[in-house]
């Protein structure tokens, strides 16, 4: 609650929230919000332009882009939540471990950290999904593996600066094992940056799965996604103009929200973090 | 001010010259096409050869307009009274590109090719009716066959020659007889061919033929619009609409011999049950997607042949779209209902296969079946299509589609009586391909193939959907682009006019 109200109260944090907040609504009420069913093909309104009974027009095997665009919010903030989920948990494992235990175990995390970073996400994406195949709950785990590096690498930081502190050294002295040290003593101490990274990365982990079921490796046919719906967009651009602005419009105003938001959160949770203030 | 204006006369018009496309001035015509050619095999015959095949390789006769056999590479022909024996007189003073001589032991050397399995010769099931090919002399060749065979061209017609001496490596080498020869090729990029100016029939007008790889449709359309192609074939009706109101633009359309299908796997339980497939044909909306792709153009499908073919039987095109009949058949099928099924579908190959699975998807979920799409890349969908055969329902496209039944009946993996891709066996339903394909007699071909049509609609393993219409759009000065039976561009008399 008291961040609600830190985020309320600053400038860029409310419009975030606004932004977040209406999307959030519009997903979880979207079929209150349409009279068609996502995947609804309505016979003879193939590619027809913009309508009352069809806001956005249709698609061309006569589904409602507007109704598809609500659905497809579900998507990508499932996939942007999911995939930063996973990924902070793997990349907050092997970071805490590289910084705290040191040694072998901080190479052999640290490269294995580097060997992902090596290649461009979106390629990475492509390859997981390459072997894993098409799919929500793949593209969501080949977000997370491209994003972990990201976690890892703070996580390290902090764990090694915690690592130091007097509170670990007692836990230490009083026999705490390692485990328990890393995970009830230095974790909840590195959060603060961590959050903010994790509400950073939702708004990449966004545009990345946009990105890859742009290029139909992400969500298959008929569940809709906006990268799907942009990419399918491209064939009829000239017919039906706004098949590719609102998914692009709304994928805007979502990756700008959390952007806006996570900006407001560093201000008031990395203490690292020189600001020339929100409010 | 006046600077300024002139400046956004000259983007202007600039802009616009640029939009308004125009053809290649230096001779060369660019076709673009987004399936890469990895290869200049011509007897793989994937939908990216089909650009390259009849402008490197030639056959040994092609069929004209009227589907009556036209000589190339053979002269004459005559058959035996019986028509067990063929022998053709190959034409004098023909060199392949590298300028050997063309010999009989040529034909021979492209036959054992096709014959070896290891090849992977597409038309190897329909060459083996070939007993036996002897060459008494240089320009002569004896074929043999076990039965007469009728559909004997339609094997011509894919039936390239190739020189002996350097047919085991197509990876970049092509020596052929054809009008072009191979100047450069890049998988995935591009394959130049320059002009065979030694060609038999009299050199091309065109300086060379360029078969550009685009990364997707649109690249393509785009790059046809700025003029840097000039032209693209294989378009829906959409795709092309816009050019058809352009007159910088040339639309038409060609045969594809190709045509959309449904293979139904009959190894899953719930597809053994006729009526399940019967109810998915029932399900299946043909119009609608005749319509979608192919615009006034697209006509559908219930047999696998035009009206005009010799196997059509008007009174078993008889399919129709019923969703009631449909639910109903489900309910009498005794399946417990909702019946869970695949369709396995590839974009990257075709984007209409997912297009068909999405619109049967809607409807079937309408009378009691749930099915879901397995979208795979084009390896993915070769290998569970055709490999390991465990896809559940395919959308799927065979070739041979309006030559004669005998070549779609005993070639394509979908129909033939052996071996078929979908796991049926009938010794009736392969008696009766026997009997249309082995007799010269147009009576008994017929009955024998309403015989093919009735246990074909019967038990429907395979529902075949609509024939593709090859919708291509140039630049307007493009001319005289010449078409096969199969709807492979001929460039041998095309010109790129002033």
């Amino acid at each position: 609650m008291d961040m609600l109200t830190y985020l309320w109260r600053h400038r860029g944090g409310r419009v975030g929230l606004i932004l977040l907040t209406f999307v959030i609504l519009f997903a979880a009420f979207a079929p209150l919000l349409t009279p068609y069913g996502p995947n609804e093909q309505i016979r003879g309104a193939t590619l027809s332009g913009m309508s009352w009974a069809h806001p956005f027009g249709t698609d061309l095997l006569g589904r409602d882009i507007y109704t598809r665009t609500l659905f497809g919010a579900r998507v990508s903030l499932f996939a942007g939540a999911l995939s930063v989920v996973l990924g902070a948990f793997l990349g907050i494992f092997m970071g805490i471990m590289a910084g705290y235990l040191g040694g072998w175990a901080d190479a052999v995390m640290m490269r294995l950290s580097d060997a992902i970073s090596a290649f461009p996400a979106i390629l990475l994406g492509a390859a997981v999904v390459a072997i894993l195949g098409p799919g929500f709950v793949q593209v969501a785990i080949a977000i997370a593996i491209a994003q972990s590096p990201l976690f890892a690498r703070l996580a390290r930081a902090l764990a090694m600066i915690e690592a130091r502190q007097e509170y670990v050294e007692a836990a230490a002295s009083m026999g705490a094992s390692s485990g328990r040290i890393m995970l009830r003593h230095i974790l909840p101490n590195a959060m603060g940056p961590l959050v903010v990274q994790a509400s950073l990365s939702v708004g990449i982990a966004i545009l990345l799965e946009a990105g890859l079921s742009f290029l139909g490796l992400g969500v298959q046919p008929p569940t809709p996604s906006w990268g799907q719906m942009l990419a399918d967009s491209l064939r009829f651009i000239d017919i039906v103009p706004a098949y590719a602005i609102f998914p692009g419009l709304a994928l805007t105003l979502v990756v700008v929200g959390i952007n806006l938001i996570a900006d407001a959160m560093r201000d008031r949770l990395d203490p690292n973090h020189v600001t020339g203030g929100g409010k | 001010m006046r600077i300024k204006s002139k400046l956004i006369s000259t983007i202007a018009a600039a802009a616009f010259l640029a939009a308004a496309g125009t053809a290649s001035a230096d001779g060369v015509l660019r076709l673009g096409q987004t399936a890469t050619l990895p290869n200049l095999n011509p007897f793989v015959l994937a939908p990216a050869s089909e650009p390259m095949v009849n402008n490197l390789y030639d056959t040994l006769t092609r069929y004209d307009a009227n589907m009556s056999p036209e000589p190339r590479l053979a002269e004459s022909w005559e058959f035996s009274d019986d028509g067990l024996t063929l022998t053709m007189k190959l034409r004098d003073g023909v060199t392949f590109h590298s300028g050997k001589a063309f010999t009989s032991a040529d034909v021979k050397a492209s036959m054992d090719y096709v014959l070896d399995p290891a090849n992977g010769a597409l038309i190897r099931g329909f060459a083996e009716r070939v007993i036996s090919l002897e060459t008494p002399d240089d320009h002569t060749v004896v074929m043999t066959f076990e039965e007469p065979f009728p559909g004997v061209f339609d094997l011509f017609e894919l039936f390239f020659i190739v020189d002996g001496d350097t047919a085991s490596d197509f990876s970049q080498t092509a020596n052929g007889t054809g009008p072009f020869k191979v100047a450069s090729h890049e998988p995935g990029t591009l394959t130049r061919l320059d002009r065979n100016d030694a060609y038999w029939n009299g050199a091309p007008s065109l300086d060379a033929v360029e078969i550009v790889t685009s990364p997707n449709q649109q690249a393509e359309l785009l790059a046809l619009k700025s003029g840097e192609l000039d032209l693209v074939t294989e378009l829906g009706w959409i795709d092309v609409l816009p050019f058809s109101r352009d007159e910088n633009f040339t639309t038409g359309s060609a045969p594809s011999g190709v045509a959309h299908d449904l293979s139904l796997n009959l190894k899953v339980p719930a597809l053994q049950n006729p009526l399940v497939r019967e109810a998915i044909d029932l399900s299946l909306d043909r119009e609608r997607i005749a319509q979608l792709f192919f615009g006034p153009e697209g006509t559908t499908w219930c047999l696998p042949y035009n009206p005009n073919s010799i196997a059509y039987v008007a009174e078993y095109d008889n399919c129709e779209y019923d969703l009631d009949k449909a639910r109903a058949a489900l309910e009498a099928s005794g399946e417990t209902l909702p019946i869970e099924l695949k369709i396995l579908t590839s974009t990257e190959i075709r984007t209409e296969y997912t297009t068909i699975a999405e619109i049967l998807q809607a409807d079937l979920a309408k009378v009691g079946i749930n099915l879901s799409i397995e979208n795979v890349d084009a390896v993915g969908y070769r290998s569970t299509y055709v490999d390991e055969r465990s896809y559940e329902i395919a959308s799927h496209a065979f070739g041979r589609a309006g030559k004669d039944p005998s070549a779609l009946l005993e070639t394509t993996v979908v129909f033939r009586p052996d071996g078929n891709i979908t796991g049926y066996e009938n010794p009736a339903y392969a008696a009766s391909v026997k009997a249309g394909g082995s007799t010269p007699v147009l009576e008994e071909r017929k009955a024998a193939y309403k015989e093919v049509a009735r246990i074909f609609r019967e038990d429907r393993f395979v529902l075949p959907i609509i024939p593709r219409v090859r919708l291509f759009v140039s630049q307007d000065e493009v001319n005289d682009i010449g078409w096969s039976a199969d709807g492979f561009a001929i460039f041998e008399k095309a010109t790129i006019s002033e």
